[in-house]
């Protein structure tokens, strides 16, 4: 039993590199995606968002307050248009993608003591952008007040430090765990990683084992006369005929090949692209064989909906669109339909993406996600059973 | 027109004599579409969890844990002893972020002391992390000055007039497009366009591809009186239609239904979603032209489609990426398409701005019509079928 394992695992390591669909896949395609998905995010963050002031004011104080919007790392203002119109269609023609306006009387006002409304005119359709302009025009707009603010108590005579804290009573410090610059690449990379994972996997393990169904039913090959022949496969594996031998060495090929990539994203690459990665090795390995077979056996169910080897990429590519939103990093689980957050629990990555983000970004322990390990257990017992009986449909095809 | 027609007719017979097909052509669009709305249901994430730990525990402290409690985005879920308990939760994803009041606030407070409170929030999860933070950040501004205010009142201290409660130069946003700050708004539109892309680039691949696989170009060319013309865009128009009529069902619920924003020009929308997918099935064509291999042009397929979400700028803004990165994903019509749509539907845009849009997605649509002639060609070679 063992030594026909072993015989399978190694037909199936030629069998991947042979066929052309699944070495692109199982070989190219994974290392293309990993490179190409850096570049988008390589700047990290957002800066200098162009923006537009109407300074309707037009007096020492509204000119500082525009130059200190403008020294900020958020935005940058491009544009003074004269008035709201101007500033508007500067915002249709998008080059601009927001606009304050300071109003008269600006100083005037504030330097009496009466508050002034500074309007700003965002684009909160995309939120990044959005955040970005809201966090810079409140910031600017909180320091100019304050400063102003304590400078008339200190006219008073109240003491400086008193002052200051009769403006701000409270100082409110933000700490961010993990991540510490924000880095949008930092955030999204490690899960992009793991998707690329179990998706060239599906792909790859579905199209070949797809083959195998669709030669079992009937092939074309040039004949010796160079006619078109048709011709049939008659058993599913050179060396065995048994589906739970078969499935097994299939998987250990699977499994093994992408253990490798694991270690190469998971240990390599973070010293390459600039990603954080706690190295907890034990944790990661509990969470990732686990996942790795389940994807694998996934994979090899699949065939049951597939006869034909192109459909794999069908199911695939489609499914790929809800699974980047369902691990709650994209949109929080709490707000996430329960169903669908149910039955996100039988797709390996979901689970996979949730532990291996705590352990390798956040440093959790393993029992810390406990519950993930014992889910992807789970789902390795059912897709085996899954592979295994698709693995018997295979073979009762066989004429 | 008499080729065209015969064209669509035998695709249709093709169709029908296709199960997994009619799935993906009839079902599918609409059961993925309606996956990622729901998805996004919510609208605004609310009751986020959050932990607090209190060293002080005095009635400021939890005045101020009352009144963060009661923001819509946050909810303070756990109340911890220590501060590894409160790592812990974090790590164990239970809360997105904890609030600590030190020993001593309210003495600081009262002693002109400024004290802090301290945030910690996680940032690995950031589009979550800065809906709460901006929540918690002007409920505790704004709480503490007036509480503060209150104490110096009661004491006789600080009767300043001049003191404002809240800042001296105040923020009037004027949210120009999605007044709603419903985020879901947003994505969904995104989403929905992203999986459309999808089918109509598979589809068009696969429909064209098979062709060579089966051994059957020749016979589908005949079909059109061998005009390739008529054989492939007769056989792009039927996916195009229901895709297209798909699209509009998506949309049409999703602002019926849901009640999402929808304030452009209607037909100029439908119009440029027909462009959209048009130029979709021709890049697809102009891959099976080349590769004539379905497999093949499958994978490229795929490739193509796959980054359109992040490369339109939904999640990270387009303006934000390297040079190679924008040039590249201008050659996908969903970015063009997400702006224009957003344009229409969430801000009101006059037609003229968006124009541009649409006659960039067309020109895209041409470098894929540009192959027509290749992809004549390659059927005709006999040595391209059954290529696995």
């Amino acid at each position: 039993m063992v030594s026909d394992i072993i015989k399978i695992l190694k037909n199936e390591f030629v069998e991947i590199f042979k066929d052309p669909g699944s070495s692109l896949i199982m070989v190219g395609a994974i290392f293309l995606y990993s490179l190409f998905y850096t570049i988008p995010f390589a700047n990290n963050a957002l800066r200098n968002v162009p923006i537009g002031v109407v300074d309707n004011d037009n007096t020492s104080l509204s000119q500082k307050f525009i130059r200190d919007l403008n020294a900020t790392e958020y935005i940058e203002v491009i544009e003074t248009p004269k008035d709201i119109e101007d500033a508007k269609s500067e915002y249709y023609k998008n080059k601009i993608r927001a606009f304050v306006l300071i109003p008269k009387d600006f100083e005037r006002d504030i330097k009496r003591g009466n508050p002034s409304f500074v309007s700003s005119y965002t684009d909160s359709a995309y939120l990044i952008i959005y955040k970005n302009i809201a966090t810079a025009v409140a910031t600017v707009a909180g320091e100019t007040g304050a400063k102003i603010e304590v400078g008339t108590l200190m006219k008073k005579g109240t003491p400086k430090e008193v002052a200051k804290s009769l403006v701000n009573p409270v100082e409110f410090v933000q700490n961010p765990l993990y991540n510490p610059i924000g880095s949008y690449q930092n955030y999204i990379y490690p899960l992009i990683l793991i998707m690329i994972l179990q998706q060239t996997m599906l792909i790859g393990v579905s199209m070949l084992n797809a083959t195998l169904r669709e030669r079992i039913s009937g092939f074309k090959e040039r004949g010796e006369n160079g006619n078109w022949k048709l011709t049939k496969l008659n058993a599913i594996n050179p060396y065995s005929n048994n589906p739970i031998e078969i499935v097994i060495g299939k998987s250990l090929a699977y499994v093994l090949l992408y253990f490798i990539y694991a270690l190469i994203f998971f240990l390599i690459f973070p010293t390459l692209v600039t990603y954080d990665m706690t190295y907890n090795l034990i944790p990661m390995f509990l969470i990732l064989v686990p996942f790795l077979f389940a994807s694998a056996f996934l994979g090899i169910s699949l065939v049951y909906f597939c006869k034909k080897r192109e459909i794999s990429f069908f199911i695939m590519i489609v499914s790929s669109v809800p699974l980047i939103f369902l691990p709650g990093f994209v949109w929080p689980k709490e707000s996430i339909p329960t169903v669908l957050n149910v039955l996100s629990k039988f797709i390996p990555f979901e689970t996979a993406a949730d532990g291996l983000v705590k352990i390798n970004q956040m440093g959790a322990s393993f029992c810390q996600v406990q519950k993930d390990f014992w889910i992807l257990l789970g789902l390795c017992c059912l897709y085996f059973v899954a592979a295994c009986y698709t693995m018997k449909k295979i073979k009762s095809e066989i004429e | 027109m008499n080729r065209f027609i015969n064209t669509i007719k035998r695709e249709i017979s093709k169709i029908k004599s296709n199960k997994f097909l009619m799935v993906m052509l009839f079902i599918a669009p609409i059961v993925f579409s309606i996956v990622v709305i729901w998805t996004f249901s919510a609208g605004i994430p609310k009751n986020l969890p959050i932990a607090v730990l209190d060293l002080d525990n005095s009635d400021i402290t939890r005045t101020i844990t009352r009144a963060i409690d009661s923001t819509p985005s946050a909810k303070v879920r756990y109340k911890v002893e220590n501060y590894n308990q409160g790592y812990d939760l974090i790590k164990e994803g239970k809360v997105y972020a904890i609030i600590v009041y030190p020993k001593d606030f309210k003495k600081d407070l009262n002693r002109n002391n400024t004290p802090q409170i301290v945030y910690y929030y996680n940032n690995q999860m950031i589009l979550i992390g800065s809906i709460i933070t901006k929540d918690i950040q002007s409920t505790v501004m704004t709480l503490t000055k007036s509480v503060d205010a209150q104490i110096r009142m009661k004491k006789g201290l600080a009767k300043d007039p001049t003191l404002s409660k809240i800042n001296l130069i105040r923020v009037d946003e004027k949210i120009k497009s999605n007044p709603y700050l419903n985020y879901s708004y947003f994505l969904s539109y995104a989403a929905v366009a992203h999986v459309f892309q999808i089918f109509a680039v598979l589809l068009a691949v696969w429909t064209l591809g098979i062709e060579f696989k089966e051994g059957t170009t020749k016979e589908w060319l005949k079909e059109a009186d061998n005009s390739i013309i008529s054989a492939a865009f007769g056989k792009l128009s039927v996916y195009l239609i229901v895709l297209l009529i798909q699209m509009f069902i998506v949309y049409g619920g999703y602002v019926i239904i849901y009640g999402a924003p929808f304030e452009g020009n209607i037909l100029f929308t439908i119009f440029s979603s027909g462009i959209f997918l048009l130029a979709y099935q021709l890049m697809g064509l102009a891959f099976v032209a080349v590769l004539s291999n379905l497999r093949f042009a499958m994978s490229v397929g795929a490739f193509y489609t796959s980054l359109g979400f992040s490369l339109a700028g939904m999640t990270f803004p387009n303006m934000g990426m390297p040079l190679f990165t924008r040039f590249y994903s201008s050659l996908l019509p969903v970015r063009p398409y997400v702006n224009l749509l957003i344009d229409q539907a969430m801000k009101g845009f006059m037609l003229k701005y968006d124009l541009i849009y649409l006659f960039w997605i067309m020109a895209i649509g041409l470098l894929g019509t540009m192959f027509v002639p290749l992809l004549k060609k390659h059927a005709n070679n006999e040595d391209l079928w059954y290529q696995i």
